[in-house]
C-alpha cells in the first residue's frame, strides 16, 4: 500500500495533476463563497439561532437566559393550546391540500377547453390571489355573518337554520379552509394550465388512434401523467401555503374558540407575550413537520413522477 | 386483411382559409400511396381526415368500402405513426407498445393495477398481449429495449417504437405522417428501406405523408402530389417524372430541380426560344408565353460553336461520383441558369471548368412544355423541311 502510493508519489505528472486540483479546488469555493456566504447569513444561521433560542427561557428585552434543555418542547406538549393548534393545523391542511389541488385541477381542465371566454374564467379565478387576504377577509365577514350576510340569508330561504360560521366552534377551520380554497385554487389553475398547455397535442392523437375513446380513458393515458411534474409542485406549494395559515386566522377569529392554527400560536407566544425561547421551540416544532412532509413528497411521490 | 381506402370529394376549411378543395382519392389494397407536397398543402389535413382526428366539412371517407366519416379514430381499424412519434413518455417502451391492445381489449376496471391479482380473464389477456407485444418487438429489433422509456432512445429507435406500436394491433390501414423527418440523413435512408421491406411483408395499405419527394418516388406505388389543398396529379412515380402535368409537379419532383426556360409560340404552334424557332410543335395560340422544363439528365454540353442554341458559360459543377451537376449561366438576353447533369465519365472535363463558354443541346422530344397557366401542353416534332434528312437525336436539338 506504502509502496504503492510511493510510486505514484514519485510520478511528477501525477503531482502536477494534484496541485492543479487543488488550485482548481480552491477557485471553486473562491466563485461558492459570495452564494454559501449569503445563503448562511440568511437562512442558516437564523435557523440556528431559532435552534439554540428553543433551548433557553430567554425573552425579549431580556439580558439573561438560562438553558431549559428540552423544557420548552415538554411544556409545548402538554399545552392544550398548542396540541389543539397543532391538529387544527393539519384539520385546516387536510381539506385545502387535497381540495386545493383537486379542485384547481378541475377547474384547469374545464377553462383549459374553452374557447374565446378562456381569459375571462383565467383572470376571475385568480382575482382571489392578486387580492390581500386580509382586505378580502373583512368581505368574508360581511358574507358570513350570521343576520346580515347573504350566505345565510339563502340558507333560511331554503328553510335552513342560520348558522354562525365565524362563531360556532366545530364550524370555524372548515370555514378558514373554505375561504383558504378560495384564495388559492386561482393560484393552483394557472400553473395547471401551463402544465395542460406543456402536453403535446400529437400524444391525444396516438391516445385516439390507439383506442383511448373516452375523456376519462385520455385523462388517465395522457393528461394526469403528463401532468405529475405540475401536480408534484402544486402539492408541495400547496402544503406549505396551507400550514403557514395565519392572516385569516388572525382577522376573522383572533384564535378565539379553539381556532388557534400553529402559526398564530406561535405569534402569540412570540409577539405578544414575548416569549420568544418557547415561541422558537414551537417554530422548531413547525419547521420539523415541514420538513417530514417535504421528504415524504420527495421521496415518495417523486419516484411516481415522470420528468419529460 | 386489407382495405382500400375511398376519399370522395373531400373539403376542409380552418376558418377562411381553405385547406382541402374536393380532394378524391382511391386507394387499391396493399397499395402505398405517397401524399407529397409543399408545407401547407394540405397533406397532413387530409392523412388526419383519414384517420378520423380531423372532421372533413363536405365529403365521405370510406375504409373497406363501408363509409367511416362518422366513427371514431379507435374504430377505423387504423395505426397512425406521428412525425414526433408521440410515444407517452411515462410509459416504457412495452407498455406504448402494448396499449393499443390493453384499450381495446381490458376494460377500465381491468386495467388498475390491483385487478391483475384478482381477475383471470385479465391475466389471460395480459399473457396474450405480452406475445404480440414480443413479437412485433422482435420483428422491428427493439426486444432489448423493452423496459426502457422513450427518453432514453436514439431517434431511430423511437421510430422503430411508434411502427411497433402501430404494428401490433395488425391493422388494415398505415397512415404515416412524415416518419422519417426527424432522422438524420443516413438513417433516413436506412428507416426508408425498413418501411418499404415492412410493407412488402404485411402487404397492407399504407398511406405515407411526406415533403420529401425522394421517400415518395422511392416508396410509393402512386404518389398524389397536393397543392393549395388539390390533388395536382395523381400516379406512379415515374409519370410524375415523366410526364408532369403541371409546372409545379415538375419542379416539385426530381432532384435537382428541373430547369424552365421561358418560352413563346408562334405561328403552327411552333415553340420558339429567344426568338429561335425550335424543332417542336405544341397545341396553342400564337403569341402565347409558355414555359420549357429541361430536366438536368436531358441536356448535354460541348464544345461552343457558331448556331448553337445556348451558349452558357460555366459558373460550377458539382462532383457526385457517378455524376457532376454543372451549373451554368445562358449568355443571351434572356439570362437565367441551368443545372445540367453529366457523368462523370464525360470526356470533355475541360468544358465543365468553371469560367469557361460551352453550348448546350437537348433533345427536343425530351422536352416538357407548359402553358401561361402552367398546364402541360402536349408535343410533337415540328414537320422538318423536305430537304432536310432526319438528324439525329442530339443534332436535331443542338443544330438549332
Amino acid at each position: 500500500m506504502t509502496d504503492t502510493a510511493a510510486v505514484i508519489e514519485s510520478r511528477p505528472w501525477q503531482t502536477a495533476r494534484r496541485t492543479g486540483k487543488r488550485r482548481e479546488g480552491a477557485t471553486g469555493a473562491l466563485f461558492v463563497a459570495p452564494a454559501f456566504l449569503l445563503l448562511l447569513a440568511t437562512v442558516l444561521a437564523p435557523v440556528g439561532i431559532l435552534v439554540v433560542l428553543s433551548f433557553t427561557d430567554y425573552e425579549l428585552g431580556a439580558v439573561t437566559f438560562r438553558w431549559v434543555g428540552l423544557g420548552n418542547f415538554e411544556q409545548a406538549l402538554s399545552d392544550p393550546v398548542f396540541r389543539r393548534s397543532v391538529t387544527n393545523t393539519l384539520l385546516y391542511v387536510a381539506i385545502v391540500l387535497p381540495g386545493g389541488v383537486l379542485l384547481a385541477l378541475l377547474v384547469a381542465l374545464l377553462v383549459h377547453g374553452r374557447g374565446k371566454s378562456r381569459v375571462f374564467y383565467e383572470v376571475a379565478y385568480f382575482l382571489p390571489v392578486t387580492a390581500t387576504l386580509i382586505a378580502m377577509a373583512a368581505v368574508w365577514q360581511f358574507v358570513l355573518h350570521p343576520r346580515l350576510g347573504p350566505v345565510n340569508a339563502v340558507l333560511k330561504m331554503l328553510g335552513f337554520a342560520e348558522q354562525g360560521f365565524l362563531s360556532t366552534p366545530s364550524l370555524l377551520i372548515p370555514t378558514l379552509a373554505f375561504i383558504g380554497l378560495w384564495n388559492i385554487v386561482g393560484f393552483n389553475m394557472v400553473l395547471f394550465l401551463a402544465g395542460l398547455s406543456s402536453i403535446p397535442r400529437d400524444l391525444y392523437d396516438a391516445a385516439e388512434v390507439d383506442g383511448a375513446t373516452s375523456a376519462i380513458d385520455r385523462f388517465l393515458t395522457v393528461t394526469w401523467p403528463m401532468l405529475a411534474p405540475t401536480t408534484m409542485f402544486v402539492v408541495v406549494t400547496t402544503s406549505i401555503t396551507a400550514f403557514k395559515v395565519f392572516d385569516t386566522v388572525a382577522i376573522l377569529t383572533a384564535g378565539r374558540d379553539g381556532s388557534e392554527v400553529l402559526l398564530y400560536a406561535i405569534y402569540l407566544e412570540g409577539f405578544q407575550y414575548f416569549k420568544i425561547g418557547y415561541a422558537a421551540a414551537l417554530t422548531v416544532v413547525f419547521l420539523l413537520f415541514m420538513l417530514a412532509f417535504s421528504v415524504y413528497q420527495a421521496t415518495q411521490l417523486d419516484r411516481r413522477v415522470h420528468y419529460g | 386483411m386489407t382495405a382500400d381506402l375511398s376519399v370522395e370529394r373531400v373539403s376542409k376549411s380552418f376558418g377562411q382559409t381553405k385547406v382541402l378543395d374536393d380532394i378524391s382519392l382511391s386507394v387499391e389494397p396493399g397499395e402505398f400511396v405517397s401524399l407529397v407536397g409543399a408545407s401547407g398543402c394540405g397533406k397532413s389535413t387530409l392523412l388526419r381526415i383519414i384517420a378520423g382526428l380531423e372532421a372533413q366539412d363536405q365529403g365521405d371517407v370510406a375504409i373497406a368500402g363501408r363509409s367511416v366519416s362518422q366513427l371514431s379514430p379507435s374504430a377505423r381499424n387504423v395505426a397512425m405513426v406521428f412525425q414526433n412519434y408521440a410515444l407517452y413518455p411515462h410509459m416504457s417502451v412495452f407498455d406504448n407498445v402494448a396499449l393499443p391492445l390493453t384499450m381495446r381489449q381490458l376494460s377500465i376496471i381491468e386495467r388498475l393495477p390491483l385487478v391483475r391479482l384478482a381477475s383471470p380473464r385479465r391475466s389471460r389477456i395480459a399473457a396474450e398481449i405480452a406475445g404480440k407485444v414480443g413479437s412485433v418487438a422482435s420483428q422491428l429489433r427493439i426486444d432489448h429495449l423493452l423496459d426502457r422509456k422513450p427518453g432514453q432512445l436514439s431517434g431511430g429507435q423511437r421510430q422503430r417504437v411508434a411502427l411497433a406500436r402501430a404494428l401490433v394491433r395488425e391493422p388494415s390501414l398505415f397512415l404515416m405522417d412524415e416518419p422519417l423527418s426527424n432522422l438524420d440523413a443516413q438513417l433516413r435512408v436506412q428507416m426508408r428501406d425498413e418501411i418499404a421491406d415492412l410493407h412488402a411483408r404485411l402487404g397492407a395499405t399504407f398511406i405515407y405523408v411526406t415533403h420529401d419527394q425522394v421517400e415518395a418516388m422511392t416508396l410509393s406505388h402512386r404518389v398524389a402530389l397536393l397543392e393549395a389543398g388539390r390533388i395536382a396529379q395523381i400516379g406512379r412515380p415515374i409519370e410524375l417524372y415523366d410526364r408532369p402535368a403541371t409546372i409545379s409537379v415538375a419542379c416539385f419532383i426530381g432532384s435537382p430541380a428541373i430547369n424552365i426556360l421561358p418560352a413563346q409560340i408562334s405561328a403552327g404552334g411552333r415553340l420558339t426560344y429567344a426568338g429561335t424557332p425550335l424543332p417542336i410543335a405544341v397545341d396553342g395560340s400564337a403569341g402565347a408565353a409558355a414555359s420549357i422544363g429541361l430536366r438536368p439528365e436531358h441536356a448535354t454540353i460541348s464544345a461552343p460553336f457558331d448556331g448553337a442554341l445556348l451558349i452558357a458559360r460555366v459558373r460550377r459543377s458539382e462532383h457526385h461520383g457517378p455524376e457532376q451537376l454543372v451549373h451554368v449561366e445562358i449568355q443571351s438576353a434572356i439570362g437565367g441558369s441551368l443545372t445540367i447533369r453529366v457523368p462523370d465519365s464525360h470526356p470533355e472535363t475541360a468544358e465543365v471548368t468553371a469560367g469557361n463558354l460551352v453550348s448546350v443541346s437537348f433533345d427536343p422530344r425530351r422536352l416538357h412544355v407548359f402553358d401561361a397557366q402552367g398546364q402541360r401542353l402536349s408535343t410533337r416534332l415540328f414537320p422538318q423541311q423536305p430537304s432536310q434528312p432526319a438528324k439525329s437525336r442530339k443534332m436535331a436539338g443542338a443544330a438549332v
